[in-house]
């Protein structure tokens, strides 16, 4: 009988889950976090059931993470996000030593050593600049595109904007006046991108960048990000094709809880 | 309200009770004529308000967001909590002892402290009595010359009291109260010595906390319930700290009463505080005052012991804060530092990442930086940095 584990990923802004069998198979759903993340953990987690038709009863071990980690009563041990992105992504590439994870509402570095132990970490917690709020934000309210088409439209700049207000507010105000002074929407998105890398490189480089650097979270899917973060750190940054970004936390929890198992304290 | 968040232990009981008793014992003591003399930084000799016969109280407040906001009126919201507060509990008057004060002394220690003193003195009118400090004090060259100056400032606060007191400050009497106070002390250190071994009849909380009681009662008083504890701790069983628990220390801006959002944090997240380098814990306690000889001068003697007692960051001695946390690292065999920062202390704040890169490089010890103010909203960020730095040190255990 397949050995299951479960890992769910309660984020500020989605809650992921994600199942993994023992030759590394992986079933995954995604839904908002919403007002109730408790009831978000359990609606992603029992979607992911379903994807795989699974039955709870197959699942031997669950590991809960993400800042709603504390409320899922469902789960049989949590661990936190920093430990479960450094292992998610040493797993997918076991020669990560830096990884940067941006995700809705903070942003994180996380240092490794060689058989993939947190050395370090840093996490944000001044405001929601830098993160994937701020890029929303932005995209809803002051350029009125979907999130994902953010990295397309910064490809096509033929410059970037300087924006350098570091509150999420008030840089919506710099936009629009930007835009009112006929800057176009590509350089702007561009100058965008640029102004989060600047803010996520200086915490990055507070732990120092060993390569090979990964990003992992929903910010990494926007390729302007992670271009101009390149430039910004001067390294090359690899982001996970095998498995969506966003995943990797939920994937080092189901691996965490592979390791309970294994390790005999699984129930 | 000492042990709050805490299941109140047994050890506590007595002085947690005589602590609910103290606002009203001062008050009638007031009215027999005691003097209330507050202070708020550590470089302020004790000794020298018991010998004016006056009663000392260490204004060392903090975790209340009411009294750090309205503090705002007068500091700016990016000044540091703590010194907000100061000024706030004497605004909206909601703390017990503040509204018993008769003066405060001050030491010139950081930039928001000294603010504090401004509106002390001219807004709420209570005489202020401040105290020099030689912020320059353990450079080599300078020492010699800091410490003159220091104990200039001391004799000059001296006759101050005593003229406020109504009575001059005898020798005899600063004596009296060293020998009072060194007793304390020396109970004091015994309590935090016990977390050293993994199998102790009292937690570092409580030692940290039975601390704080005394910068409140009465110092005579709190000698005696400091005999009490030992009586009690003598026929304690012990209690054996789980070898899986990790063990940290916390040094940072100050933790004051009533402050114990991140103390309890850690405790919630499995983590043992077994030692700090915080001036309302250990420091306070950490070194007698000497008297050389009979004829020997106590206001020297005090100089010598309050100027470099406590290595604020405040004055230029990095170097002794960065040994002297090594020191406390291998004496009490710690896993991971805690580096506590009120939200703009500019004072600890900019050191951190010295201490961080000494502890990790000299010492291959780990540290953790908390940057935190008085209120409730980074709770769960916070909780998942401790037990990231938990699981970072001791690996995932179920």
């Amino acid at each position: 009988m397949d050995t299951l584990t479960a890992g769910v990923d309660i984020g500020s802004t989605t809650a992921k889950a994600l199942i993994l069998n023992k030759h590394g198979q992986m079933w995954t759903a995604i839904i908002p976090s919403g007002p109730k993340p408790p009831l978000a953990g359990k609606q992603v987690f029992q979607l992911t059931l379903e994807k795989g038709q699974h039955l709870l009863a197959d699942i031997k071990f669950i590991i809960a993470t993400g800042y709603g980690r504390v409320s899922a009563d469902f789960a049989n041990k949590t661990v936190t996000e920093i430990a479960c992105h450094g292992c998610g992504a040493y797993f997918i590439s076991p020669t990560t030593r830096t990884i940067i994870d941006i995700g809705g509402q903070d942003a994180k570095a996380i240092s490794l050593n060689e058989q993939g132990k947190v050395i370090d970490f840093i996490i944000n917690d001044k405001c929601a600049s830098g993160t994937g709020r701020f890029l929303e934000s932005a995209a809803q309210l002051v350029l009125n595109v979907p999130l994902e088409e953010l990295g397309g439209l910064s490809a096509k700049a033929t410059d970037k904007a300087t924006i350098s207000s570091t509150c999420t507010v008030f840089a919506q105000t710099e936009m629009i006046s930007l835009l009112a002074s006929g800057v176009s929407t590509e350089n702007l998105v561009a100058g965008l991108h640029s102004s989060i890398a600047s803010r996520v490189a200086s915490m990055v480089k507070r732990i120092g960048i060993r390569p090979s650097v990964m990003m992992t979270g929903g910010v990494a899917k926007n390729a302007g990000v992670v271009a101009a973060l390149k430039q910004e750190l001067n390294v090359d940054i690899t982001v996970p094709s095998t498995l969506d970004p966003q995943f990797v936390g939920a994937l080092g929890a189901a691996l965490f809880a592979q390791d309970m198992i294994e390790k005999g304290s699984g129930s | 309200m000492i042990g709050s968040g805490q299941p109140s232990k047994n050890i506590l009981q007595h002085l947690n009770r005589r602590l609910s008793e103290e606002p009203s014992r001062i008050s009638e003591a007031k009215q027999k004529g005691l003097k209330v003399i507050g202070y708020f930084c550590p470089y302020i000799p004790e000794e020298l308000i018991i010998a004016a016969g006056m009663l000392p109280i260490r204004l060392a407040f903090g975790g209340n967001i009411e009294p750090a906001t309205s503090g705002e009126d007068f500091l700016k919201p990016y000044n540091c909590p703590f010194a907000r507060s100061c000024l706030g509990y004497q605004l909206i008057g909601n703390n017990d002892y503040h509204h018993l004060l008769d003066a405060v002394c001050m030491a010139q220690t950081c930039e928001s402290i000294k603010l504090v003193q401004e509106y002390w003195e001219n807004h709420f009118s209570i005489p202020v009595f401040t105290l020099g400090l030689p912020h320059t004090h353990d450079a080599f060259r300078s020492r010699p010359q800091a410490l003159e100056y220091f104990k200039l400032e001391l004799e000059l606060l001296r006759k101050r009291l005593g003229h406020f007191a109504g009575r001059p400050i005898k020798n005899r009497d600063i004596r009296r109260s060293i020998s009072l106070c060194n007793q304390i002390r020396e109970k004091l250190r015994l309590l935090f010595e016990y977390p050293q071994k993994h199998s102790t009849p009292i937690e570092w909380y409580d030692s940290f906390r039975i601390t704080q009681a005394g910068f409140l009662i009465n110092r005579r008083d709190f000698l005696t319930e400091l005999r009490i504890i030992e009586r009690e701790l003598a026929g304690k069983e012990t209690v054996v700290d789980g070898d899986r628990q990790i063990r940290l220390m916390v040094i940072g801006s100050i933790i004051g009463i009533g402050d114990y959002k991140i103390l309890d944090l850690v405790k919630e997240a499995g983590g043992n505080i077994v030692a700090d380098g915080m001036c309302t814990g250990s420091l306070t306690s950490r070194k007698n005052v000497t008297i050389f000889g009979i004829m020997g001068n106590p206001i020297d003697a005090l100089a010598e012991r309050y100027l470099y007692n406590v290595p604020c960051p405040c004055m230029t001695d990095l170097d002794k804060r960065l040994n002297r946390t090594a020191q406390i690292v291998h004496a009490y065999n710690v896993d991971g530092v805690i580096y506590y920062s009120l939200r703009f202390c500019d004072t600890w704040r900019s050191e951190y990442q010295l201490m961080k890169d000494y502890l990790h490089k000299e010492i291959h010890i780990p540290s953790l930086l908390i940057e935190s103010d008085y209120s409730p909203a980074d709770i769960g960020t916070i909780r998942t940095k401790i037990e990231a730095f938990l699981e970072m040190i001791g690996g995932l255990t179920e």
